[in-house]
C-alpha cells in the first residue's frame, strides 16, 4: 500500500489508432518513475518545467518507443502534483506496454476520474475548467460502464461477487469472535479458514492472468512473420489474407518496410505483420526494414517463424533464430516450399528452437495453410485464449486490483500461520475486500455485520 | 442556587447515562448548566443489564474518561466485578467491563452531579422546546413554566411516548415501573423532526435466594482488577461471581407455546428491534437448530439478592416467563422478582443531526444518547459528552470539537449517526471502527486526553503525566535500539522465557518484537536497568505502549497508511450553504441522500450509502463551480 499521495498513471488519449498516444502520470514520484524508463540522449534527463523533451522509453536495456516527454512541476500542472506527460506512437499497444512500465516502477493505475480528482483536491480547478471537467468525468464514467458491458455477459461481476461474499463471510467469522467473545456462538476454525484463504487466492489469481488473454481479447493477437531474405514471409501473408497483399518476387530482400494487415480467426483479431528479411546487409534502406523487424518482433504476441525447407540452414537463419530465441515469444516454425525438395533437418531445427510448433507448408501450392488457420484458430481456443463462459479481466486497473487482493490475503494468510489473532487477520482481509470492492463498485461497510446478525445467533 | 428566573447556558433535558456527561461536561466548562429530569432518585440509572464495558463499549469509556468525563470514575468505585475480555487476542480489542452495583452506580453518578459547581437539577417532565428567531430558546415544563437557555440537550432515553409489552397486555411507561414522557415528541414533530420507533427488551429479574448456584459455572472477576478510569490507579476489593448456565429444547417447547401471545409476532410491537441483542424467543424462532442458548445470572448489587438475566430478554406473557425459566439448570425453583419486558419509544433519525449532535434544523437544539437511537450506556454517555462540550463551545461561539474517525471510537460513532442514520438500535462494534488497530483502549489517553486538557475538562497534573509518559514512550523505543547486550547476559533469558537462543547480537527493540518477551525480562540488562528505574511510577503502562507498539509495528504501519489514504479526503471540507438541488449532473438519488446527510467532507460524502465515488468526483468539481476560489474551507474535523 502507497501513501495518501501516491503515484496515478493513465492512458489519456482513447483507445485505439492513432497518431500518438498520451500517457500521465501524476504525484511525488512521477520524476523518479519515469527517469528510471526513459532516456535522453545526453544521458539522465534534466526537468525543466514545461519543456518538452525527445528521447525514448526503455525496458530495461530494450528501446520500447521513442517519445516526447513534458514535464509540469507541481504546482504548475493540471493536478497540482508533480505531472509527466509521455507522448508515445499510437495504438494502445505502445502506450499499454509503457503505462506497465511505470507501474512496474511504483506507480499505480488511474481509476476514473482520478486526475481530475486530484486537480480539484489541489485547489487547481478554475471556473471556465470546471465545466468541460465535468463532461470529462462523465465519459470516462461512460467508457468505464462499456467496458464493463464488454466483460462478455456480465459474468466477471458474477465472479467477483461470489468472492466478495466469500471475503465478507470470512470476515464475519472473525469478527464474531471479537465483537461477541462471550458468546456461546460457532467461530471460525483457523485450518478452515487458511484453507479458504489459499482457495480465493488461487480463484484470484487465475483471474488476474486472465488479464493477458483479456486484452487479447479486447485488442487482439499482434503476429509477426519472421525468417531471413526469400523463405516466403510475404507469400505466407498472402497465403493467409488469401489475396496480394504484399509484393512477392524471387528477389531476397523485396520487403523493405513492414507490411501490415488484419485478419479475423475465430472472432479474434490478428494483426499480422510481414517484416524485410533478416541479414547481414549494407544497404541502409535494408537495415532500417531490419531494425523495424526487430521492433515488430518485440511487440508481438506470437511469432510465425518462417525457414526455406528447400536449402540448408545458413548464417541468416541462425542469426533469426538467435533473435526470435532472445524474444522469449510464443514461437509457431513454418518450413516452407515444401513443393521443392526437403534439404532442412528438421529433428536438428527442433531442437534450436525449443518449444516451438512445426509445420510444413508450401505457399505455393496452399498445401499445408489451411493447418496453419487451424493451428492459429486452436491456439485461440485452447492455447490459453479466452472462451465464451470464461471470465476474463479486460482492464488494468481491474488487475490491479485483482493483484492488491492477492497480495493482501496472502498477508491474512501468513497472519493466520504465524497465529496472530483475528483482528490483525481481518486488517488484511477487509483490504481484500476493498480491493475486490473497488471493481464492483460496491462498499462493505455495514455487510460484515450484517452477515454476523443473519448466520449467528448473538446476543446476551 | 439559581432557580426561576435565571437564565441558563445550558440546559439538559434527562438525568440518564447521556444526561449526566453532558450536563457534567458542560458546567465543568463553566457554562451555568440545568440538568431536567422526571424523577431525581433515578439518576444514572441502569436500565438493562449492571454491567459497563465490553468490546466496543470498554473503549468507549476509556475514550470518556480520557477526554474528562464521569463514566470511568463511577464504574471504578462502584463494580463489583471486573474482567479484561478477549486477552487472548492482540491489545486492540482487549476490553474491560465490569459488573456494577447498580444502586451504587447511580448514586455515585448523582453525587457527582449534585455536588458539580454551576450545575442545577429540576425535577419536571419537559413537554416542548421553545423556538425564537430561529434558534432554541428554552423549554417548557408540563406546569406551563418556560425555562429560557442558549443552547438545550434532549437525553429522553426511551421515555419518548415509551411503550411497554408483557404479553397481550401493553401500557405507557418510560422505563419499568416510570412515567413516560409525552407531548415533547410532538412539540418536535411540529418543528418539523421526523421520528421514528425503536424496540428494546429487558429479561426478567429473579430472587437469589431461590437460585441453586452448585448447578451452574461460576464466573469469577480478573485477580488482579484493571481500572477503567485513566485516574484510578488502582481497585482493591472483594469480587463477587457471576453464573452461567444454558437453556435446552424443554425450554424452547415452553417458550414456543407462548408465542401465540407475543407482542413481537402477533405485530402488536411496530418497533424495530436490535438483531445483536434478540429476545429469547426470536432467538428459538430464528435459530431453530439450537439446541440450547447461553444464560448469565449477574447480580445486581451487593446489597441486594436480586439477579438479572441475562440472555433471556423477553415479552412474553407472565406465565411463559416463569415456567420457561424453571426448565434452565439452577433456577428449577426460581422466582422472578421483575418481569421481562419490551418496551417502544420514539427515537430520532440522527441523520438530522450535525457531526456536533447539534440539530441541523434548529440552532442551539442538541439530541444525546437513545433519542439518537443508540442502545448501550457507553454509547449514551459518549454522545453526552460531545454534546455537552459541543453546546458549549457553540454558546462561546469558538470552533466546535469533532472526533475523527481515525482517532476515536467516539468519531466512529458520531461518524455513523449523522452520515448513515440506524435502522434499528444503534451499537458499537470493533468491526465498525476501520483503524481499529490504532484505536486502543490502552492508549486512549495519548490519542485524546490533550483534548480533554485543552476543553478544560482534565487538570494539569494529568496532562504532565502524560507529558511526562508520551516522553519516555519515545526516549524508550529509541534506546531500545542502542542496548545489544551480550549473548552470555541475554541467552539464559530467553531460554528461561521458552524462545530460541541468539547465535549473534541484536538490540532489545529487535529480541521484544517475539511474543514471549517483556521488557521486564531484560531488567538486569545493563541500559535496561537505567531506562526502567527513569520510568519508577510509569514503569508499567510505558513498558505496556513500548511494547505493544514495537511488537505490532508492520501491522501498525499499514493502518497508518490506511490513515494517511483517506486523511486528504476527510480534510476537504464542504460548505453548509450548498445547493445539491442545482448540480443537475448528479444522479437525483445523489442528490436527495447528499442533500438530506449535508455531509462536512468529501470523505464523509463517500460513507453515505448509495453514494459512489464517481458522485463525489463530480461533486468535488461543483463544489468548486459553486465556490469559484481557491480554497475550499477545511473540514471541521
Amino acid at each position: 500500500m502507497k501513501t495518501g499521495n501516491d503515484t496515478i498513471v493513465a492512458v489519456s488519449t482513447p483507445p485505439g489508432e492513432a497518431g500518438i498516444s498520451v500517457i500521465r502520470m501524476s504525484g511525488d514520484r512521477a520524476i523518479s518513475i519515469v527517469e528510471r524508463v526513459f532516456r535522453v540522449e545526453s544521458g539522465k534527463p534534466k526537468w525543466t518545467s514545461h519543456r518538452a523533451r525527445k528521447g525514448w522509453v526503455y525496458d530495461r536495456e530494450e528501446p520500447v518507443d521513442e517519445v516526447v516527454c513534458i514535464f509540469f512541476r507541481s504546482p504548475r500542472s493540471y493536478t497540482g502534483e508533480d505531472v509527466v506527460e509521455l507522448s508515445c506512437h499510437g495504438g494502445s499497444f505502445v502506450s499499454r506496454r509503457i503505462m506497465e512500465l511505470m507501474i512496474a516502477e511504483g506507480a499505480r493505475p488511474a481509476g476514473p476520474g482520478e486526475f481530475t480528482q486530484r486537480a480539484f483536491l489541489n485547489g487547481k480547478m478554475d471556473l471556465a475548467q470546471a465545466e468541460a471537467v465535468a463532461e470529462i468525468i462523465r465519459a470516462k464514467t461512460e467508457a468505464s460502464r462499456r467496458v464493463a458491458t464488454y466483460q462478455l455477459t456480465g459474468l466477471l461481476t458474477a465472479r467477483l461477487n461470489e468472492m466478495r461474499e466469500r471475503l465478507i463471510k470470512a470476515n464475519a467469522l472473525l469478527e464474531l469472535e471479537l465483537d461477541f467473545a462471550e458468546e456461546d456462538a460457532r467461530f471460525a476454525s483457523r485450518e478452515q479458514l487458511t484453507e479458504d484463504l489459499q482457495d480465493m487466492a488461487a480463484a484470484l489469481t487465475t483471474l488476474r492472468d486472465s488479464y493477458d488473454r483479456g486484452r487479447v481479447c479486447k485488442e487482439g493477437i499482434r503476429m509477426v512473420i519472421l525468417g531471413r531474405p526469400n523463405v516466403g514471409k510475404s507469400s505466407i501473408l498472402n497465403c493467409l489474407l488469401e489475396r496480394e497483399r504484399a509484393i512477392v518476387t524471387e528477389y531476397p530482400g523485396t520487403t523493405r518496410d513492414t507490411v501490415e494487415d488484419v485478419l479475423d480467426i475465430e472472432g479474434i483479431l490478428f494483426t499480422i505483420t510481414d517484416t524485410a528479411g533478416i541479414r547481414c546487409t549494407p544497404d541502409p534502406v535494408e537495415k532500417e526494414g531490419i531494425r523495424r523487424a526487430d521492433t515488430a518482433l518485440s511487440g508481438s504476441d506470437l511469432v510465425l517463424l518462417v525457414f526455406d525447407g528447400s536449402e540448408a540452414l545458413n548464417a541468416d537463419d541462425e542469426d533469426v533464430i538467435r533473435r526470435v530465441n532472445a524474444s522469449g515469444k510464443r514461437v509457431i516454425a513454418l518450413i516452407n516450399k515444401t513443393d521443392l525438395a526437403n534439404r532442412i533437418e528438421i529433428p536438428a531445427l527442433k531442437k534450436r528452437v525449443p518449444g516451438a510448433e512445426f509445420l510444413c507448408v508450401s505457399a505455393r501450392t496452399m498445401d499445408g495453410i489451411s493447418a496453419l488457420i487451424d493451428r492459429l484458430e486452436a491456439s485461440v481456443l485452447s492455447g490459453g485464449f479466452p472462451h465464451h463462459g470464461e471470465v476474463i479481466l479486460t482492464s488494468l486497473r481491474h488487475r490491479d486490483c485483482v493483484e492488491r487482493a492477492i497480495d493482501r490475503i496472502r498477508f491474512a494468510e501468513s497472519s493466520l500461520r504465524e497465529g496472530m489473532s483475528q483482528e490483525f487477520v481481518a486488517l488484511d482481509l477487509r483490504g481484500a475486500l476493498e480491493a475486490v470492492g473497488e471493481i464492483t463498485g460496491e462498499t462493505t461497510d455495514d455487510d460484515i455485520l450484517n452477515r454476523i446478525f443473519s448466520d449467528f445467533c448473538v446476543g446476551k | 442556587m439559581k432557580r426561576s428566573g435565571a437564565t441558563y447556558d445550558v440546559i439538559v433535558v434527562g438525568g440518564g447515562h447521556a444526561g449526566c456527561e453532558a450536563a457534567l461536561a458542560a458546567a465543568r466548562m463553566n457554562a451555568r448548566t440545568l440538568m431536567i429530569t422526571m424523577n431525581i432518585p433515578t439518576i444514572a440509572q441502569m436500565s438493562c443489564n449492571p454491567a459497563i464495558g465490553g468490546p466496543a463499549k470498554g473503549h468507549l469509556v476509556r475514550e470518556i474518561d480520557a477526554l474528562g468525563g464521569e463514566m470511568g470514575l463511577a464504574i471504578d468505585e462502584t463494580g463489583i466485578q471486573f474482567r479484561m475480555l478477549n486477552l487472548s487476542k492482540g491489545p486492540a480489542v482487549w476490553a474491560p467491563r465490569a459488573q456494577a452495583d447498580r444502586a451504587e452506580y447511580s448514586a455515585r453518578m448523582r453525587w457527582a452531579v449534585e455536588s458539580q459547581p454551576g450545575l442545577s437539577i429540576f425535577q419536571a417532565m419537559v413537554t416542548s422546546v421553545r423556538i425564537e428567531k430561529e434558534r432554541v430558546a428554552g423549554i417548557e415544563t408540563h406546569t406551563g413554566r418556560f425555562i429560557p437557555a442558549r443552547a438545550v440537550i434532549l437525553t429522553c432515553g426511551t421515555f419518548l411516548n415509551g411503550l411497554t409489552h408483557i404479553g397481550m397486555r401493553s401500557f405507557p411507561s418510560g422505563r419499568s415501573g416510570e412515567f413516560p414522557a409525552v407531548g415533547l415528541t410532538e412539540s418536535l414533530r411540529a418543528l418539523g423532526f421526523e421520528s421514528g420507533r425503536l424496540k428494546t427488551g429487558t429479561p426478567p429479574r429473579i430472587d437469589g435466594q431461590t437460585v441453586d448456584f452448585s448447578s451452574m459455572e461460576a464466573q469469577p472477576g480478573d485477580a488482579r482488577p484493571r481500572p477503567f478510569s485513566f485516574r484510578t490507579r488502582a481497585i482493591d476489593i472483594e469480587q463477587v461471581s457471576c453464573y452461567l448456565t444454558y437453556t435446552n429444547r424443554r425450554t424452547h417447547e415452553i417458550l414456543a407455546s407462548g408465542l401465540d401471545r407475543s407482542p413481537l409476532y402477533s405485530g402488536k410491537i411496530k418497533g424495530i428491534g436490535p438483531r445483536y441483542c434478540p429476545s429469547i424467543e426470536d432467538k428459538i424462532v430464528r435459530f431453530e437448530d439450537k439446541d440450547r442458548h447461553q444464560i448469565f445470572l449477574e447480580p445486581e448489587g451487593r446489597r441486594s439478592k436480586e439477579y438479572y438475566v441475562n440472555g433471556f430478554a423477553t415479552s412474553l406473557p407472565e406465565d411463559v416467563q416463569i415456567r420457561a425459566l424453571r426448565t434452565i439448570p439452577g433456577l428449577e425453583e426460581a422466582e422472578i422478582t421483575r418481569l421481562g419486558y419490551a418496551i417502544e419509544y420514539d427515537f430520532f433519525p440522527p441523520t438530522q443531526l450535525q457531526t456536533t449532535y447539534e440539530t441541523k434544523r434548529v440552532p442551539g437544539l442538541f439530541f444525546a444518547g437513545q433519542i439518537n437511537g443508540t442502545s448501550g450506556y457507553e454509547e449514551a454517555a459518549a454522545q453526552g459528552l460531545m454534546a455537552g462540550i459541543n453546546a458549549v463551545l457553540l454558546i462561546r461561539q469558538e470552533s466546535p470539537f469533532v472526533l475523527k474517525r481515525s482517532e476515536a471510537y467516539i468519531g466512529v460513532l458520531s461518524d455513523d449517526l449523522v452520515t448513515k442514520g440506524t435502522e434499528e438500535p444503534y451499537r458499537l462494534f470493533t468491526s465498525r471502527a476501520e483503524y481499529r488497530l490504532l484505536l486502543r483502549q490502552d492508549n486512549a489517553d495519548l490519542r485524546l486526553m490533550d483534548y480533554g486538557h485543552r476543553l478544560g475538562l482534565i487538570p494539569s497534573a494529568m496532562e504532565e503525566r502524560l507529558k511526562r509518559k508520551r516522553d519516555l514512550m519515545e526516549k524508550g523505543l529509541l534506546a531500545l535500539r542502542t542496548i545489544k547486550p551480550s549473548l552470555e547476559e541475554v541467552n539464559p533469558i530467553l531460554e528461561s522465557r521458552g524462545t530460541a537462543p541468539i547465535d549473534s547480537r541484536q538490540d532489545i527493540y529487535r529480541l521484544l518484537k517475539r511474543p514471549q518477551l517483556h521488557l521486564g525480562d531484560f531488567r538486569t540488562v545493563p541500559g535496561v536497568d537505567t531506562l526502567l528505574a527513569s520510568m519508577d511510577v510509569l514503569e508499567e503502562e510505558v513498558a505496556e505502549q513500548i511494547e505493544i507498539e514495537l511488537k505490532y509495528e508492520g501491522y501498525f504501519t499499514r493502518q497508518r497508511d490506511q490513515v494517511e489514504r483517506f486523511r486528504r479526503w476527510e480534510d476537504r471540507g464542504i460548505p453548509e450553504d450548498i445547493d445539491y438541488q442545482k448540480m443537475t449532473s448528479l444522479s437525483k438519488e445523489a442528490r436527495e441522500k447528499l442533500h438530506r446527510i449535508r455531509p462536512r467532507s468529501l470523505g464523509q460524502a463517500l460513507r453515505i450509502s448509495g453514494i459512489s465515488p464517481a458522485d463525489v468526483s463530480m461533486l468535488s468539481v461543483h463544489l468548486f463551480r459553486k465556490d469559484g476560489e481557491k480554497n475550499v474551507p477545511r473540514g471541521t474535523s
